[in-house]
């Protein structure tokens, strides 16, 4: 590019030549990347979404004197300290980094042993059944307390690691920003009580508890050694004047197990509704308890298969869920369904949603998180896995380096540490971090069986209320969403869009052309907002107003232009050829304020001709006649099929018969033809009707269905607004790249007009036309501000025209505001996004690459 | 199939030529049809935007109604429609009523009125069924007060209660009434500059001293003799502050105390009386007794609030200046950040690079970005400008506020960049389509004559480009006005307490959280209590964004016809 001369050029010049070149790569060559980063950045978000959990720490120590059983146990918050309730009648409490002894809380009841224990679901009490028949309920509090680092005791504290120590009781944990964090175990312990009803020994409990502290209520389920069982409510109420504690006890007697029944554990739901007695063999017997007063055995089932023995079972949080563990390692997950032909007393079975990844061995402890619906399992050989019950996603899998049988196994209630310790004295703290258990390939794509379901479904419940919420991460429905969205209304606009565009571009004066296209873009360029705005908030009322006369102008349009266009025939050849744009494009406007006017008009003749006078009811009331709407979904493809028949079989015929006659006589034959056959189509549509009606199908629950205000036909009128210029502009620009001497060549060989457009300008244009459709599609399917406003945001998978829908990109625009940055839904939003994306893009290159093709094959012609 | 078809048409032209199946009417007419359709919606929603925001601000008359179950009321008439009346009402109604009703194919008419008085009534707009009106008038001593708080009040001014003087007869009331509430307007500005500016002004100053002093004891190796002082300094400077505070409020209490002593007892048709303060009207429309010249009059004011004020009730009332201000710094912003960096990769594209494969599939990728839905943008502006770049800008230079963000949430400049990428691949399109329309004759002269290649660009390429990329800049920021769901992630809210740029150091807030017309659109729309009460003011709110945007692209719609024409004339 550089001369080489004589004389030089000035420096100056060659400088600024250079930094523009410098300037001008780099910037664009940023500017292009900055562009593409977008997707690079959608996917670095998404990706923590299908990880599992990270190992942050862990450390195995071995424990002094081990204990040979553990009868419930649990650990703090911040996974400081573990406590251990022995059978000896004694807590102990140790720190769960080291394993180091810090107290022994001893349980006071002399001549009297512990026979069974029970936890409610948060861990926070513990009943304790005795052989003299009473029980004692003890408070199993952490007290936590964060103090500044000059609060510390100077003196009397031992190191245990790096960060913690203690004076034996409490453990002082230093903390970044100069805090120590306080923990220690403060158990209080009840009175016992004896409950009334028998002296004989506690066998089995299980226990929840409620209420406020100053009216608390304990709920108990009890079994004593003559194998009565009986449910007490312990309600306690202080007198706020004296100060002074009432006790309340009542009892029910439960109906009673069969005979043979060996009993391994009985389990309360956290609302104390139902209890759950599972036998060694692998039966559970499910009581409801929702009337106190009238328990009732409503079910036994067999939650393993024959001759498994079942070795563990435990609640999850939330009181639905119920997890199962066999002698085999198989691990299954069961929760009630409300179920009328199963023919128990309560009308509730209890199913068998869910499998997991079966363990080498059998499972023995069951650990919950109080928080969530993670929990941790442990076999008899001393695997440990940590696994989320929705996704079945296995978080975590410590694998012993010898068989060991484990004693305790606990996860800690946030979810990010479990600790195990094994009968030899090891123990095994592991902190992990599973950012986001719930989410996996299966619960955003797949079907999902969720607590209380009556089947497997496709749900999106993003809020949550409370911790024991399963929250429903299923793109499915708003993929649906958009894609109903986008197709109802790219059947609204295409045809509209890409007639218009032929019309403009092959049968109206230039002049004119230059005037429509302009105001096709001003139109493009509407913002969403108002479109979505006028649709919900003016259209939507007017429309569910007169619902039967839209339907309805959607039935006379067609038939109106086309007896418009037979009437157009009588008009005199030389006006139709001189003033023929304009004069049918006014005329179809006359025709449609006519459609208008008698659609309004005939509504109510309409309502009741076809649907037995009220349109929404009929589409509510399933026993009135199907046909009437069959026959108007039909009538496009009867005539389409009649036109097929004609062409194929009589056309030929026909073009023999003109040729003898004169035009006079051909337009009162040409109407009656049309006529004939609009008539035959009729009654033919009826005829296929009225079939496929007896045979049992109707377009009820399908495609149409109740109506509510905000709808897909609303949404579907305002993304046609929004599309329609955007495929007419291109689809006009397509065709108008046809170059003229095609035109030329087919008029002088004598072809019509219409013959012309047909025969040669559409096939040459057609990869243009359809990449113009392919673009409004992309639109469609992205539109935000349209859906979020008329389409009533319901995310249910429903091809019902007159229900609403929820959008991906609405779903975006109304959650992303209020979500945690970098939670889970903060992230399946992002998903949601890279979804849309993917598909706009797949969508666009599509349409750009036949597009271009287009263009090429443009050039050559 | 296709072949026969041709071949049968084509011998029947050349027979007889009468042949009608030929001329395909039916197909011609269909395509027609969408033609007559496209034009009647836009036709129809132009028509519907238009007048819907053009008489929205009209004062229309107020009807007294005496209804047929002996109750008065009073109201605007808004709109009327047919409806059908559901079977149970019809059950109930008198024998006479019902044959009526049913003459009229179960439909019967409504009109909706507004009838103002929310504190009264709990609601403001009732329907009124045509055939339960008794009789109507529209007596000239009904007025609609158009106040601060709870919307209008259509009744009768009862009484003046002006510095403990009662004044109850009628002319004296509207000889005095409109000099009181422009009297009382001035008190109510008074006070609100007096709370706005200075003591906000105040505020700012504190808010400013406490970071300072913040940021000095979070510096590391802060000695405690320095902490102190820098404490003690503080704590003067607020004292002086606080006192300065002081003195504003006592001003301000004062002169509330005297805006209590001029009140208005106001009463509605039954008879309900209501006391305020004068300074709580905004304006009195005497609706009934108004020439068509006096309404033009209340018709123009209100649109002077709605260009000049700011927003009250909720947005449905009062002005939109800080929407539409907020709409144009964001845009000017959008376009600066836009315009070198869309015309740089256009440049580098079309001029630098080497064309082939590489440069013709991002062309392609860039082509389709135009088509990515706008939401994505801004998912990536807020997860990516304002969440990691603010939180690092936060982090590194305004640590002192923290964990309360400043870049580290939605905002004005993040919209901008936001926006900016949505509409880059719109400049970048427009740029090469230009810098390909000029001929490459003109280059080759131009380098041959011995310039550069820069000067080659900057002298004959950019300036024959530029009406094109104008043109491609003008369509970039009418979209980016119009867009609004990438916003509502990146930092527009309903309300701002403040404008984007004040007098406040460094005066151009670019941190800020602003208004935007389209999003006042959605937010008066859908989130308001009353979707009927925000109408109107949608309805204006689209008239001023839609004719924005029209206007936008005419201008780019009139720079590319003109450059066409240039180009057809100037080929070398």
């Amino acid at each position: 590019m550089t001369l080489r001369r004589e004389k030089t050029v000035r420096k100056t010049v060659l400088w600024a030549d250079r930094l523009a070149d410098r300037v001008i790569t780099v910037g664009g060559i940023s500017v292009i990347v900055a562009v593409l980063g977008i997707l690079v950045f959608l996917v670095v978000e998404v990706m923590p979404l299908f990880s599992g959990a990270r190992i942050m720490e862990s450390s195995r120590r071995t424990l002094a004197n081990p204990p040979t059983a553990v009868l419930a146990s649990g650990m703090d918050e911040y996974h400081t300290l573990v406590y251990l309730v022995l059978p000896e009648g004694s807590i102990r409490v140790i720190h769960a980094e080291t394993g180091v002894d810090l107290e022994s809380v001893p349980i006071e009841r002399e001549g009297v042993e512990i026979r069974s224990v029970a936890e409610t679901m948060d861990r926070e009490h513990l009943a304790i059944g005795y052989s003299d028949g009473k029980v004692q309920m003890v408070d199993l509090k952490f007290n936590v307390q964060v103090i500044p680092e000059g609060q510390v005791p100077a003196t009397g504290l031992t190191s245990l690691n790096a960060r913690d120590r203690t004076d034996g009781k409490s453990v002082y944990s230093l903390l970044p920003g100069q805090q120590v964090r306080v923990v220690r175990f403060t158990p209080i312990m009840e009175e016992p009580v004896s409950l009334g009803t028998s002296d004989r020994a506690v066998t089995a409990i299980a226990f929840q508890s409620g209420g406020k502290a100053e009216r608390s209520t304990s709920i108990l389920v009890t079994r004593t050694e003559d194998g009565l069982l009986n449910l007490n409510r312990i309600e306690r109420r202080l007198n706020l004047m004296t100060g002074q504690m009432k006790t309340v006890i009542e009892n029910t007697e439960l109906p009673g197990l069969p005979d043979n029944v060996e009993l391994f554990s009985m389990c309360l739901s956290e609302q104390a509704d139902t209890l759950l007695i599972a036998a060694m063999d692998g039966r559970v017997f499910r009581y409801n308890l929702q009337k106190p007063d009238q328990p009732v055995l409503a079910e036994t089932i067999r939650v393993l298969p024959q001759g498994v023995r079942l070795t563990a079972i435990h609640y999850l949080v939330g009181g639905q869920a119920v997890l199962v563990g066999g002698a085999d390692g198989s691990l299954r997950l069961f929760f009630p369904i409300n179920e009328e032909t199963m023919g128990t007393p309560d009308k509730r079975v209890l199913v068998e949603a869910r499998r997991f990844d079966p363990l080498p061995d059998a499972v023995v402890q069951i650990s919950p998180a109080s928080r969530g619906k993670t929990f941790a399992v442990s076999t008899a050989s001393g695997h440990v896995r940590v696994i989320h019950a929705t996704s079945r996603k296995t978080l975590l899998d410590v694998v012993p380096a010898a068989s060991d049988p484990p004693t305790a196994t606990i996860l800690s209630p946030r979810m990010d540490a479990v600790f195990s310790l094994f009968r030899s004295g090891s123990t095994d703290l592991v902190r992990f971090s599973a950012p986001h258990p719930e989410t996996d390939f299966a619960t955003l794509f797949e079907r999902v069986w969720y607590e209380g379901y009556p089947q497997p479904t496709f749900t999106w419940q993003s809020s949550s209320g409370s911790d024991s919420f399963e929250s429903k991460f299923s793109l499915v429905p708003l993929i649906f969403g958009s894609v109903k969205a986008a197709l109802y209304s790219l059947l609204f606009a295409v045809p509209i869009a890409i007639l218009a565009a032929i019309y403009t571009s092959e049968f109206v004066h230039p002049r004119v052309r230059g005037m429509l296209k302009p105001t096709m873009e001003i139109m493009a360029s509407i913002p969403s907002v108002v479109l979505g705005f006028i649709a919900a908030l003016v259209l939507a009322p007017v429309v569910e107003n007169w619902v039967a006369a839209v339907m309805m102008t959607f039935m006379l349009l067609p038939v109106l232009l086309f007896a418009a266009s037979i009437l157009w025939q009588w008009v005199p050849q030389h006006f139709a050829e001189y003033s023929g744009g304009w004069a049918r494009m006014g005329g179809a406007g006359l025709v449609i304020c006519l459609a208008m006017w008698g659609s309004i008009e005939g509504s109510a003749w309409f309502e009741s001709a076809f649907f037995g006078g009220d349109f929404k009811m009929w589409l509510t009331q399933s026993p009135m006649q199907a046909t009437p709407m069959l026959f108007i979904l039909f009538f496009p493809v009867t005539v389409v099929l009649m036109g097929f028949l004609y062409h194929r079989f009589i056309n030929s015929w026909m073009i023999r018969f003109y040729s003898c006659i004169s035009l006079k006589t051909a337009r009162i034959y040409d109407a009656l033809r049309w006529a004939g056959l609009a008539a035959i189509a009729v009654v033919l549509n009826l005829a296929i009707a009225s079939a496929v009606a007896a045979l049992g199908f109707d377009a009820r629950g399908w495609i149409v269905g109740t109506y509510v205000q905000r709808n897909t036909l609303i949404v579907g009128f305002a993304m046609g607004f929004a599309v329609i210029p955007l495929i007419f502009s291109i689809a006009e620009d397509a065709l108008n790249a046809v170059p003229n001497h095609l035109r030329a060549a087919s008029l002088a060989c004598g072809a019509t007009r219409w013959q012309t457009v047909f025969f040669v300008v559409l096939p040459a244009a057609m990869s243009g036309v359809f990449s113009a459709a392919m673009i409004g599609l992309g639109r469609a399917v992205g539109e935000t501000m349209i859906v979020v406003m008329a389409a009533g945001n319901t995310p249910i998978l429903d091809w019902n025209i007159f229900n609403g829908l929820r959008s991906l990109s609405a779903t975006i625009a109304v959650e992303l505001p209020e979500a945690v940055k970098g939670g889970t839904l903060y992230r399946v939003l992002f998903l949601s996004a890279l979804v849309l994306f993917a598909m706009t893009f797949v969508i666009n290159t599509v349409a750009e690459i036949v597009r271009l093709r287009f263009r090429k094959r443009a050039a050559q012609l | 199939m296709r072949s026969s078809t041709i071949s049968s048409s084509k011998r029947s032209v050349f027979e007889t030529g009468c042949n009608l199946t030929a001329q395909g009417e039916p197909f011609v007419w269909s395509m027609a049809g969408g033609l007559a359709i496209g034009i009647f919606m836009i036709v129809a929603f132009l028509v519907l935007i238009l007048w819907n925001g053009l008489v929205a601000f009209y004062p229309g008359p107020i009807r007294l109604l005496h209804l047929k179950n002996g109750r008065v009321m009073a109201g605007e008439p808004i709109r009327s429609e047919l409806y059908r009346i559901d079977p149970q009402k019809l059950g109930q109604m008198s024998e006479e009523a019902r044959r009526m009703v049913m003459d009229r194919g179960g439909y019967s008419r409504r009109w909706l009125y507004k009838t103002g008085n929310f504190d009264l009534y709990n609601d403001d707009y009732r329907w009124v069924d045509d055939d339960d009106i008794e009789r109507m008038e529209t007596p000239d001593d009904l007025v609609m007060v158009e106040r601060r708080e709870w919307g209008p009040f259509i009744g009768t001014i009862r009484m003046l209660k002006i510095d403990g003087k009662e004044i109850s007869d009628p002319s004296e009331i509207v000889r005095r009434i409109d000099d009181e509430i422009q009297l009382a307007c001035a008190r109510f500005e008074a006070i609100r500059t007096i709370e706005r500016d200075r003591i906000g002004d105040v505020n700012h100053r504190m808010e400013a001293a406490r970071l300072a002093l913040r940021k000095e004891l979070m510096k590391p190796n802060v000695g405690a003799a320095e902490r102190e002082a820098a404490q003690a300094r503080h704590d003067q400077e607020m004292a002086e502050w606080k006192e300065r505070y002081q003195v504003l409020e006592r001003e301000v209490d004062a002169r509330k105390a005297e805006d209590s002593r001029f009140r208005v007892v106001l009463a509605d048709v039954e008879g309900r009386q209501k006391e305020m303060a004068i300074s709580q009207i905004v304006r009195r429309i005497p609706a009934n007794g108004l020439t068509t010249a006096g309404r033009l009059g209340v018709y123009a004011d209100r649109w002077w609030e709605l260009v000049s004020a700011e927003p009250r009730e909720a947005n449905t009332e009062g002005g939109i200046f800080p929407a539409i201000f907020g709409t144009f710094v964001m845009t000017m912003l959008m376009v600066v950040v836009v315009a070198p960096f869309g015309v740089m990769a256009a440049l580098y594209l079309r001029e630098y690079a080497r064309q082939g494969l590489l440069v013709s599939s991002v062309r392609v990728c860039v082509n389709n970005l135009a088509g990515v839905p706008s939401i994505v943008y801004g998912v990536f502006g807020l997860g990516f400008f304002a969440y990691t770049v603010g939180g690092i800008v936060d982090s590194l230079l305004f640590a002192e506020k923290l964990p309360n963000p400043t870049f580290g949430t939605g905002g004005l400049l993040w919209s901008a960049l936001t926006l900016a990428l949505l509409t880059v691949p719109v400049v970048i399109v427009a740029t090469e389509e230009a810098l390909s329309a000029v001929p490459d004759s003109l280059r080759e002269g131009s380098l041959a004559c011995g310039a550069s290649r820069w000067q080659t660009i900057k002298y004959v390429v950019l300036p024959k480009a530029m009406p094109g990329i104008l043109t491609g800049l003008i369509l970039a920021m009418a979209r980016g006005a119009g867009e609004v769901a990438p916003l509502m992630l990146v930092g527009v809210v309903k309300l701002a307490p403040e404008l984007p740029i004040d007098g406040n150091f460094p005066f151009l807030h670019l941190e800020r959280s602003f208004m935007h017309l389209a999003f006042h659109i959605f937010d008066v729309g859908f989130q308001s209590r009353n979707s009927e009460a925000g109408k109107p003011m949608v309805f204006v709110t689209t008239l001023i964004l839609v004719g924005m945007i029209a206007v936008l692209n005419a201008t780019a719609i009139f720079v590319r016809n003109r450059l066409k024409r240039k180009y057809m004339t100037g080929h070398f």
